[in-house]
C-alpha cells in the first residue's frame, strides 16, 4: 500500500522514473491505486484547506 | 505501445476473408440501423462537422456585429441568443461528438476488439443526436427567440425567458442521455473487449485518455441534468431553488454548474491530448516520452479537476478562504498538464521529425494550448481575476485552450487517420495550407481580445465603447479567414474520400498502434473477427 | 462469415456486469442529488 501511495504521489506531479514504473506494474493492484489516488485527494484537498486556513488567520 | 509493434501479424488474415463478408446494406438504411462502430463513428464525425459550420457561421455573425462599435446587424436579444447557443453547439454539438467519432473508429480498433461492447446502444446514443440538435437550433425560430443566458444557462435570465428556454433544457437532457451511453460503451469496451496481451499499461494513450474521459462524463453528466431539472422545476413546477424572490439562491445555480462544467473542459481537452499523443511520437520516430506518466498525470488530472470550480466564481462574493483554495487548487492543477507538455517536447528531442499536416496541427496545438494554459494560469489569480471575469481575456483564453487545443487535435486527428479510413491520401499541399490559414486566422482573431480584455471590454456584448475599434476589426478579420478556411478542409476531406493516390498501410512509418500494424487501409467494413494476438 | 465475431460469452458477462455497475453509478448520483435538493 506505501508502494501505491508514491505511485500517486509522483502522479499528482506527473512523472515516474521507468524503473521505478516497471516496479509499480508488478506490485501494484488498479484497486490499490484507486483507492490511494482517492485518500490522497482528500489529503490534498485538507492539506490546501489547512493552509488557507493559516494564511487567512 | 511500442510492443504491440511485435504483435503477430494477421494482414493476410483480414484480407483474405474480405470477400465474403456482407458489406454494409446500401442507402439510408445502412445509416439509420447500423451498429457497425466505423459508420457511426463517421456519422458522429460528420454531425460534429455540421454543427461547426453551423455554430461557426453564429460566430461569424457575432464578429460581423462587432466590426464597429454600435448596432449594426443584430439585435442585442439576437446577439445574445448568438452567443449562448454558439457556444452550446460547439462544446456539446461539434467538439465532444468529434471525439465520441474517434472514440468511435478507434477504441475497438486500437484494442483489437471487433466492435463496440453494446452496439445497438451506440446506435442509439448517435441518433439522440439529431433530436438535441433540432430543438437547440429550432429554439432560435420560436417566440421570444432562442436562449439568451449564455452557455453557462445562469438564473435569473435563463428562468425569465420563453419557450426556447425548455427546449434548450431538453437538448441538454437528451445531449447528456446520449454521452452517458456512450460513455458506458467505451468503458465496458475498453474493460472487456481488449485483445489478448493488450494489457492495460499496453493501450495506446488514445484509449486511455478515453476511458478517463468516459469515466468523468459518467459522474458528472448526472449533476447537469440534475442541474437542468431544477431549473425546469423553478420555471414550471413552482420551486424557487435559484430564485431568490422566493428564498432561492442563484449562485446555488453556479456552484453546481461548475462542478459540472470544469470536469466538463477536461472532457473536452484528454481526448485531445490523447490524439496528440498518438501522432507526435509517429512524426518524431521515437516512442512516447513517459508513456506511464502520461497515464498518471491524465487520471490525477482527471480527480483533481473536480476541486476547481470555485474558479469561474471568483467575482460572486465567497469567503476569502474559499477564493484561495480554489487559486491554490486551480494553479497546482496546471502542475501535472505543465509536465504532459514537457513530455511531448522530450518525445520530440533528438527525434527524426517531419512535418505532414498531423504534425503541423500537433504541434501548432502544443504551442498555442500553452499560450491557453498560461492564460488560465493568469485568471486563476484570484485578485486579477476580479478585474479580467467577464472581459474578453476570458473569451481568449477558452478558445486557446478549445480551438487551438481541442480543435486542432480534432483536426490533426482526421489527418492523421484519414488515409486509414478511407484507404487514400489527403492532399499535402491543401492540408498544409489548410493548416497556415487556420493557425493564421486564429491567432489573429483571438491574439487581440486578450488585450481588449486587460483594456476592460466586456464579453457578451453587442456594443462597445470607441477605444476598442481597431483590435475588434482586427479580430474580425482573422475570425472570417478562419471560418472561411474550414471550407477548405471539408472540400479536402470529400476529395479524398472520393478519390487520391492509395494510402499505404502503414500510411505513417513512426505509428505503431494495432490500426497501423495490423489493418490494411482503407480498413475493411469488419476487422478483428479474429482477436490479434498482442505480444 | 457474414456476421462480425462476437464477443465470447465471458466477455459478454462482464461488459453486462461493468455496464450495470455504470448505469448505477449515473442513476445513484441524479438520484442521491435529486432526492437531496427535492426533499428538503
Ligand atoms: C492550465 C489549465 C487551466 C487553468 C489554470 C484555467 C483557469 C481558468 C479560469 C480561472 C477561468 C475563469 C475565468 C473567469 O471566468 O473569470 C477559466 C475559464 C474557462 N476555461 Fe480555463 N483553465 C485551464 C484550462 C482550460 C482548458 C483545458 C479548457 C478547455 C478545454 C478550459 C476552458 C475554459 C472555459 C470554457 C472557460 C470559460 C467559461 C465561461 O465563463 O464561459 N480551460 N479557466
Ligand atoms: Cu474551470
Amino acid at each position: 500500500m506505501k508502494d501505491a501511495f508514491k505511485a500517486v504521489f509522483w502522479s499528482f506531479f506527473g512523472v515516474r522514473k521507468k524503473d521505478e514504473y516497471e516496479a509499480d506494474t508488478k506490485r501494484l493492484t488498479p484497486q490499490a491505486v484507486i483507492a490511494a489516488g482517492l485518500i490522497c485527494a482528500l489529503a490534498f484537498v485538507l492539506v490546501l484547506f489547512g493552509i488557507v486556513k493559516l494564511v487567512t488567520r | 505501445m511500442s510492443t504491440a509493434t511485435h504483435a503477430h501479424d494477421t494482414h493476410g488474415h483480414d484480407h483474405a476473408h474480405a470477400h465474403d463478408h456482407h458489406g454494409p446494406p446500401a442507402g439510408f438504411s445502412r445509416w439509420m440501423y447500423t451498429t457497425n462502430h466505423k459508420d457511426i463513428g463517421t456519422m458522429y464525425l460528420w454531425f460534429s462537422f455540421a454543427m461547426f459550420l453551423m455554430g461557426g457561421s453564429m460566430a461569424l455573425l457575432i464578429r460581423a456585429e462587432l466590426f464597429q462599435p454600435g448596432l449594426q446587424l443584430v439585435e442585442p436579444q439576437f446577439f445574445n441568443s448568438l452567443t449562448t447557443v454558439h457556444g452550446l453547439v460547439m462544446v456539446f454539438g461539434a467538439i465532444m461528438p468529434a471525439f465520441v467519432g474517434f472514440a468511435n473508429w478507434l477504441v475497438p480498433m486500437q484494442i483489437g476488439a471487433a466492435d463496440m461492447a453494446f452496439p445497438r446502444m451506440n446506435n442509439w446514443s448517435f441518433w439522440l443526436l439529431i433530436p438535441a440538435a433540432l430543438l437547440l437550433v429550432g429554439s432560435f425560430f420560436v417566440p421570444g427567440g432562442a436562449a439568451a443566458s449564455g452557455w453557462t444557462l445562469y438564473p435569473p435570465l435563463i428562468i425569465q425567458q420563453g419557450m426556447s428556454i425548455d427546449m434548450t433544457i431538453l437538448a441538454v437532457h437528451i445531449l447528456g442521455a446520449s454521452s452517458i451511453m456512450g460513455s458506458i460503451n467505451i468503458i465496458t469496451t475498453i474493460l472487456n473487449l481488449r485483445a489478448p496481451g493488450m494489457t492495460l499499461m499496453k493501450m495506446p494513450l488514445f484509449v486511455w485518455t478515453w476511458l478517463i474521459t468516459a469515466y468523468l462524463l459518467i459522474a458528472v453528466m448526472p449533476v447537469l441534468a440534475g442541474a437542468v431539472t431544477m431549473l425546469l422545476t423553478d420555471r414550471h413546477f413552482g420551486t424557487s431553488f435559484f430564485n431568490a424572490a422566493g428564498g432561492g439562491d442563484p449562485t446555488m445555480f453556479m456552484h453546481i454548474f461548475w462542478f459540472f462544467g470544469h470536469p466538463e473542459v477536461y472532457i473536452m481537452i484528454l481526448p485531445a491530448f490523447g490524439i496528440v499523443s498518438q501522432i507526435i511520437p509517429a512524426f518524431a520516430r521515437k516512442p512516447l516520452f513517459g508513456y506511464a506518466s502520461m497515464v498518471y498525470a491524465t487520471s490525477s488530472i482527471a480527480i483533481l479537476s473536480f476541486i476547481v470550480w470555485g474558479h469561474h466564481m471568483f467575482t460572486v462574493g465567497m469567503p476569502a478562504a474559499g477564493n484561495l483554495f480554489f487559486m491554490y487548487a486551480t494553479m497546482l492543477i496546471a502542475v501535472p498538464t505543465g509536465v504532459k507538455i514537457f513530455n511531448w517536447i522530450a518525445t520530440m528531442w533528438k527525434g527524426s521529425m517531419t512535418f505532414e499536416t498531423p504534425m503541423l496541427f500537433a504541434v501548432g496545438f502544443l504551442c498555442l494550448f500553452t499560450i491557453g494554459g498560461f492564460s488560465g494560469l493568469v485568471l486563476a489569480i484570484t485578485p486579477v481575476d476580479i478585474t479580467l471575469h467577464n472581459t474578453y481575456y476570458v473569451v481568449a483564453h477558452f478558445h486557446y485552450v478549445l480551438v487551438s487545443g481541442a480543435l486542432f487535435a480534432i483536426m490533426a486527428g482526421i489527418y492523421f487517420w484519414l488515409p486509414k479510413w478511407t484507404g487514400h491520401m489527403y492532399s499535402e499541399g491543401l492540408g498544409k495550407l489548410h493548416f497556415w490559414l487556420s493557425m493564421i486566422g486564429f491567432n489573429v482573431a483571438f491574439f487581440p481580445q486578450h488585450f481588449l480584455g486587460l483594456a476592460g471590454m466586456p464579453r457578451r456584448i453587442p456594443d462597445y465603447a470607441l477605444q476598442f475599434t481597431e483590435w475588434n476589426q482586427i479580430s474580425t478579420v482573422g475570425a472570417f479567414i478562419f471560418g472561411f478556411s474550414q471550407l477548405l478542409f471539408l472540400y479536402i476531406v470529400i476529395s479524398t474520400i472520393r478519390g487520391g493516390a492509395k494510402a499505404p498501410d502503414r500510411t505513417w512509418e513512426g505509428a505503431d498502434s494495432l490500426e497501423w500494424t495490423h489493418l490494411p487501409s482503407p480498413v475493411p467494413y469488419h476487422t478483428f473477427e479474429t482477436a490479434p494476438v498482442v505480444k | 462469415m457474414a456476421e462480425p465475431h462476437k464477443p465470447t460469452p465471458q466477455q459478454r458477462r462482464n461488459a453486462l456486469l461493468s455496464a450495470a455497475v455504470l448505469a448505477a453509478m449515473v442513476l445513484g448520483i441524479y438520484a442521491v442529488f435529486m432526492l437531496k435538493v427535492f426533499s428538503a
